[in-house]
């Protein structure tokens, strides 16, 4: 059972009510055992928050960390080295298509990244140099251009495609679209989010590869 | 500002720590400042004193799918501010601040890789329909594990880790009555859950 006070039972738990309000509460439970009962759980609720305490992660996630850090702190060298592309930290990433697959440059502050994913899956990294001001928007743009590229090739076969197909391509087109706008949005709050710039740089691959195979798919077809 | 509390695990148990924080704070001070001039094995030593804590609440704002990722991110970012950090506060509480926004910047987008596009309420429905079915078991844990991301953050920040509603509303961007009546719902919620 609840009254209009039951509301400020949490506010009474915290101590955040002034005196008379207070006083007038204290009456109230003083008649009322429900409240009484509802104060006394969630002054366990907030007892038992507070006995909550903190786990060490299950794997050591130290040398994950110190990859990161060393790698942008190292100085800009020609040099070719083999990551987890995921794990570099980066200030824009971008995709662009390359024969047998696909390639991110990922500026980072003090280097320029570009990794390859080969037809064989395989995942290479080469450092080349400082990046240039305007590569992430040259690189954003050349995105947007595969992007615009592909998409007219796959308008001009959807006639092909049966309208179930065309769905469900169609849906995880503007599903991506949307998660690129948000990821976006999100990282003109927060630029040097290496997370969003990663994630952004995956979603724009997966939009790529979506496309890729959607324009297969109407080759075969027409 | 919120409680820090230093604490370490054990084996996987869920107990406090009753270390100093003054202690950690000074071990702080000289280790940050050797890191903020590019010592990695100093950086090691923080990162080994916070871990627990960052992670662990990684795990309840995000879920344990996210936590490791976001908790290597919040690493990263303080490492590449350490030279932003002027000591107006304890080190730790300057890092947790840093985590919750490195956290909070990650919602969104794991919102749209999960697709959890569910609305709170339809959580908080199912939260209750669970609590009237005592054989799902779930508890308190769990439970806050369930709670719908926004009322989740709220619960953590305040009760666990000791925010002001002030602190909060300005962290989310939302009202301090939001985060008054939001925390007063969970708590609601949770109450039922202490025997499990």
């Amino acid at each position: 059972m609840t009254d209009s006070w039951t509301e400020r039972l949490s506010e009474y738990v915290d101590g955040e009510l002034d005196l008379a309000t207070r006083a007038a509460l204290e009456a109230h439970l003083a008649t009322c055992a429900s409240c009484r009962a509802t104060r006394d759980e969630l002054q366990r609720v907030v007892d038992r928050a507070r006995s909550i305490g903190y786990r060490e992660p299950a794997t050591d996630l130290w040398g994950a960390i110190e990859t990161s850090i060393t790698a942008n702190t190292s100085r800009a060298g020609r040099r070719l080295v083999t990551v987890s592309w995921v794990r570099l930290a980066a200030a824009a990433a971008i995709v662009a298509m390359v024969a047998g697959g696909f390639a991110w440059t990922l500026a980072t502050r003090r280097t320029q990244v570009v990794v390859t994913v080969t037809s064989s899956g395989d995942t290479l990294a080469n450092v080349v140099r400082p990046p240039a001001p305007a590569a992430a928007a040259t690189a954003v743009a050349s995105y947007r251009d595969a992007a615009a590229d592909l998409q007219r090739a796959f308008d001009a076969g959807r006639s092909t495609l049966r309208p179930e197909t065309m769905r469900v391509i169609e849906e995880n087109l503007r599903a991506i679209d949307l998660a690129i706008a948000q990821t976006d949005s999100a990282l003109r709050r927060d630029p040097g989010s290496a997370y969003l710039n990663e994630y952004l740089a995956a979603t724009m691959q997966r939009k790529l590869k979506l496309l890729r195979r959607a324009v297969e798919i109407t080759t075969a077809r027409s | 500002m919120g409680r820090p509390r230093v604490t370490v695990s054990d084996a996987g148990s869920l107990e406090r720590s009753s270390s100093s924080e003054g202690e950690a704070a000074g071990d702080d001070a000289s280790d940050v400042a050797a890191a903020a001039a590019g010592d990695v094995r100093a950086f090691e030593r923080v990162y080994r004193r916070h871990v627990a804590r960052i992670h662990s609440t990684a795990v309840r704002m995000l879920g344990q799918e996210e936590a490791d990722d976001a908790t290597q991110d919040v690493f990263v970012r303080a490492w590449q501010r350490l030279g932003q950090f002027r000591g107006d506060s304890a080190f730790g509480t300057w890092l947790f601040r840093l985590a919750v926004n490195v956290m909070l910047s990650r919602r969104e987008v794991v919102a749209i890789r999960h697709k959890r596009h569910v609305d709170d309420a339809e959580l908080v429905e199912s939260l209750s329909a669970a609590d009237a079915s005592p054989e799902l078991g779930l508890d308190f844990q769990a439970a806050i594990a369930r709670l719908p991301p926004g009322m989740r953050q709220i619960f953590v920040l305040h009760d666990i880790e000791g925010y002001k509603h002030d602190e909060i509303a300005a962290m989310l961007g939302i009202a301090q009555g939001t985060s008054k009546s939001q925390l007063h719902r969970v708590r609601m919620i949770l109450r039922r859950y202490l025997s499990a």
